[in-house]
């Protein structure tokens, strides 16, 4: 009995009912149910057509759940995509765009609006980011961007005004022409017109003269245009004829081109001559020098002036520098000139047979040392450029004639030509001439001399040369090189400095000349180079030569007579004169684009 | 558990031929608080995606017992006794898409030792055992998460263990009919000690909490109520 109720109990402990879990709860979602949505863009119905004419803004609102959107999509032809922002707001989201003209080609296209969101069931797979809900909106751009064709300018006459004419472009994106108006260098205006039909402009102060370039752009709302141009065709120079027989000048010019706005010819020679010319036909003019002032010439210009001759500059000028040696003066007669080609000048020296005599010496040294190139006398400052195209002439001034390229043998042989060469710089080239005297070249080696145009008497052999490369801009160097020393006490001065050296000169009746580019001289022992002596000479000094058996020069830096500095060569022998910086002031006469720098005074 | 069981048994036989026992089995309705596993049911479903329904929360269930005792002189009785019991806790979601599933199974198996006074009415026919018992419960669990979106399910179970110390003051009614008698009580179960929830293929490893890390405990407190059957040996 005890073992059967211990076996009982186990039993029944074994057989014992255990908890079971069961139930379960579904959640019924109504998927018929879909949450409400409004979309709106720029209050257009889906489906509605906008005109994309120039950039338009769009807002787009999607209300919704802000964080239930997970992306939009706005594309256009459903492959062109536009990026936008989105701002939140109390029903949903704000999606703010810009549609470019530039965006589709003309025409229709379709617009469409993707929003991907949750689903928003609240189901496993909604909240499990797997459930989405794609809403796609669509509505219809119409693309007018035409782009305009090219327009035709054409420059024609209108009442002696020069008139410019373009093709219209009458497309409903038309803005505006402008029409720019340029001279070749300089200044560029512009007018905007934005009437369609307006498709010309007087230019009224176009005379003729220069390159003037009209560019007319159609601009459409979208931005970009293409660009018609027309150039006139406007040159305007300046000639001169010498005469020899009455030492006039005969300047020619070039007729203005529109009658319109001419006002007058302006012309001025050298610094003080000026003459207007009103008849627009009247293109010449005769120059009659009141003075020659030897080795220098003149600086002539003609201006177009308009009768709105606003900035003056706008008018076009043309300039020569006649500078000729013409023999008007009768203080010698100049029988040798220098011919240089690239500048068209002419150069005229006297020569004194009595004192130059024939060159006999071996030509190929006569080569080398003319050659700057590969000369020691013109290896100086650097900068020099070589020679280049530059020519040697003679000038036959009784005969009127300029023989060709100057041959050095025959120059020797013929007797007639004691030597004469040009050169020029890398730019546009200065002279230099060498007289060249048998006895000095034995002595010295060297090619060149000084002459005294007074006396007519060569006082020393020096090396002259014009390094124009040297200085930026149109600045030339002078070098007064060599050995110049004092040649039986006669005067000489550096290099002919004197603008009008005249028979009067001497020491109680000095030339006066006014420094207006600053340059400095290096005396140098021409024994063993050594520098004795610097001499600056700033803008705006003055300087006197002097005919004093001991001084060259004097130099002052006003015009006190006691503030002179003499420079004592008596017992020097031997020495250099360098021009280190600035401007060929004390040799004006072979540095004509120099003449204003510096004017002589008495 | 068994051995402690047989030994038991053993005790019980060599002491009916001793003095006047009783042996016992009763099965009745137990109510649990479980208020830990109700909270870190809430916790762990909070985690999830969706909110689950909270199906079943530890429901009251039928529980079982068996003992013996010995009395001592005329009004007193010592004795021993085991018991077993079960309950659980479902939170559950279901939708088109996919369900999510949290169940908790707990059972408990206890052994106790008992000692009361008997008062006797009715000659003798009628009896009201006060006793009270302390001991062990042993409880043994069953955590399953199941995750089902479209095809695709996921499950976790995890089988955990612990133990708690407990005390329960009980009154018994018997009807005497010869040697047999029916039995009719009513007890308060009080769990004054829960142990920590360990996983029981990491028995030294962590246990189990809350968020806070505070750890969870399986109580069983509740009312105890139901019937038996009980057998009188000896003199």
């Amino acid at each position: 009995m005890r073992y059967f109720i211990t076996l009982l109990s186990l039993v029944v402990l074994a057989v014992a009912c255990t908890y079971e879990l069961e139930g379960e709860f579904f959640n019924e979602i109504d998927l018929t149910k879909e949450p409400q949505i409004s979309v709106s863009l720029n209050d257009l119905q889906p489906g509605a057509t906008v005109t994309i004419l120039q950039t338009v803004h769009f807002t787009f609102d999607y209300s919704i759940d802000p964080g239930r959107i997970k992306s939009f999509n706005i594309l256009i032809d459903s492959a062109h995509g536009v990026s936008g922002n989105t701002i939140q707001n109390d029903s949903g989201i704000t999606l703010g765009f810009d549609i470019n003209p530039g965006d589709a080609g003309p025409g229709l296209h379709n617009l469409q609006i993707i929003v991907t969101s949750t689903s928003g069931t609240g189901s496993i797979a909604d909240v499990e980011g797997l459930e989405q809900r794609v809403v796609v909106t669509s509505w219809k751009l119409n693309f007018i961007n035409d782009v305009p064709p090219t327009p035709v300018v054409t420059l024609s006459e209108e009442n002696g005004y020069l008139k410019v004419s373009w093709t219209p472009y009458t497309g409903v994106n038309f803005d505006s022409y402008v029409l720019g108006i340029s001279r070749s260098f300089d200044d560029t205006q512009s007018r905007v017109f934005k009437d369609s039909l307006t498709t010309s402009f007087i230019d009224s102060a176009y005379v003729g003269g220069y390159i003037k370039s009209y560019s007319v752009a159609t601009h459409t709302i979208t931005g970009g245009s293409p660009t018609g141009t027309a150039l006139t065709n406007g040159s305007f120079d300046l000639k001169y004829d010498i005469r020899m027989s009455d030492t006039t000048y005969l300047f020619t010019w070039n007729k203005a081109k529109y009658a319109g706005p001419f006002k007058n010819y302006y012309l001025s020679v050298g610094i003080n001559d000026v003459y207007t010319i009103s008849d627009i036909n009247d293109t010449s003019f005769r120059y009659d020098p009141s003075e020659f002032l030897f080795g220098q010439g003149q600086f002539a210009s003609v201006v177009l002036n308009t009768k709105d001759r606003t900035p003056p500059s706008f008018s076009p000028m043309a300039y020569v520098v006649t500078d000729a040696y013409l023999p008007g003066t009768k203080k010698f007669n100049a029988n040798f000139v220098a011919y240089n080609t690239t500048i068209n000048r002419v150069y005229g020296f006297p020569i004194d047979e009595n004192t130059l005599r024939k060159y006999s010496a071996d030509l190929d040294d006569l080569n080398d040392a003319l050659d700057p190139r590969t000369s020691v006398p013109f290896s100086g400052p650097t900068g020099y450029g070589p020679v280049d195209g530059v020519g040697i002439k003679a000038f036959d001034l009784e005969t009127k004639t300029v023989t060709d390229q100057l041959d050095i043998a025959s120059m020797a042989s013929n007797g007639t030509i004691y030597g004469i060469n040009s050169i020029t710089g890398a730019s546009n080239g200065v002279v230099l001439v060498y007289f060249l005297a048998k006895d000095v070249f034995q002595q010295t080696k060297q090619h060149g001399l000084i002459y005294d145009m007074v006396n007519n008497i060569v006082l020393s052999p020096v090396t002259v040369d014009y390094p124009g490369a040297a200085l930026s801009g149109n600045g030339k160097y002078l070098r007064v090189g060599s050995n110049l020393y004092k040649n039986n006490g006669s005067f000489f001065d550096i290099g002919w400095t004197l603008p009008n050296p005249s028979s009067d000169f001497r020491a109680d009746n000095p030339e006066e000349i006014i420094c207006h580019v600053g340059f400095t001289f290096e005396i140098r022992k021409s024994s063993d180079g050594s520098l004795l002596r610097t001499i600056p000479f700033p803008v705006g000094t003055t300087y006197r030569t002097y005919d004093p058996v001991k001084h060259i020069l004097m130099f002052s830096d006003n015009d006190d007579p006691t503030m002179y500095k003499f420079i004592d060569i008596e017992s020097l022998q031997q020495f250099t004169i360098h021009a280190l910086s600035g401007a060929a002031l004390i040799n004006g006469n072979l540095v004509d684009s120099h003449q204003y720098f510096y004017k002589a005074i008495k | 558990m068994l051995r402690i069981l047989f030994a038991i048994i053993i005790c019980f036989t060599c002491s009916c031929s001793l003095a006047q026992s009783r042996i016992y089995f009763n099965t009745g309705i137990g109510t649990y608080l479980m208020d830990d596993m109700k909270t870190f049911q809430a916790e762990t479903a909070s985690s999830l995606p969706v909110r689950l329904k909270k199906v079943k929360s530890f429901p009251p269930y039928v529980n079982y017992e068996a003992g013996f005792d010995v009395k001592l002189g005329s009004r007193f009785f010592v004795g021993a006794s085991g018991s077993y019991g079960s309950s659980g806790c479902r939170s559950d979601y279901q939708d088109y898409s996919g369900s999510e599933r949290l169940d908790q199974l707990w059972k408990y198996k206890s052994i106790a030792l008992s000692g009361g006074i008997i008062q006797k009415f009715m000659n003798e026919k009628l009896l009201l055992r006060y006793e009270l018992r302390s001991g062990v419960i042993f409880n043994h669990g069953t955590l399953d998460y199941r995750s089902t979106l479209g095809t695709q399910t996921s499950t976790q179970h995890n089988d955990v263990h612990s133990r708690n110390i407990y005390a329960q003051p009980t009154v018994t009614a018997t009807r005497r009919f010869g040697p047999i008698g029916i039995d009719v009580y009513v007890g308060l179960n009080y769990n004054f000690s829960l142990g920590k929830v360990y996983d029981d293929s990491d028995p030294s490893g962590p246990y189990f909490g809350f968020f806070n890390g505070t750890p969870i405990g399986v109580d069983w407190t509740g009312l105890r109520a139901g019937l038996g059957v009980s057998f009188l040996f000896g003199k």
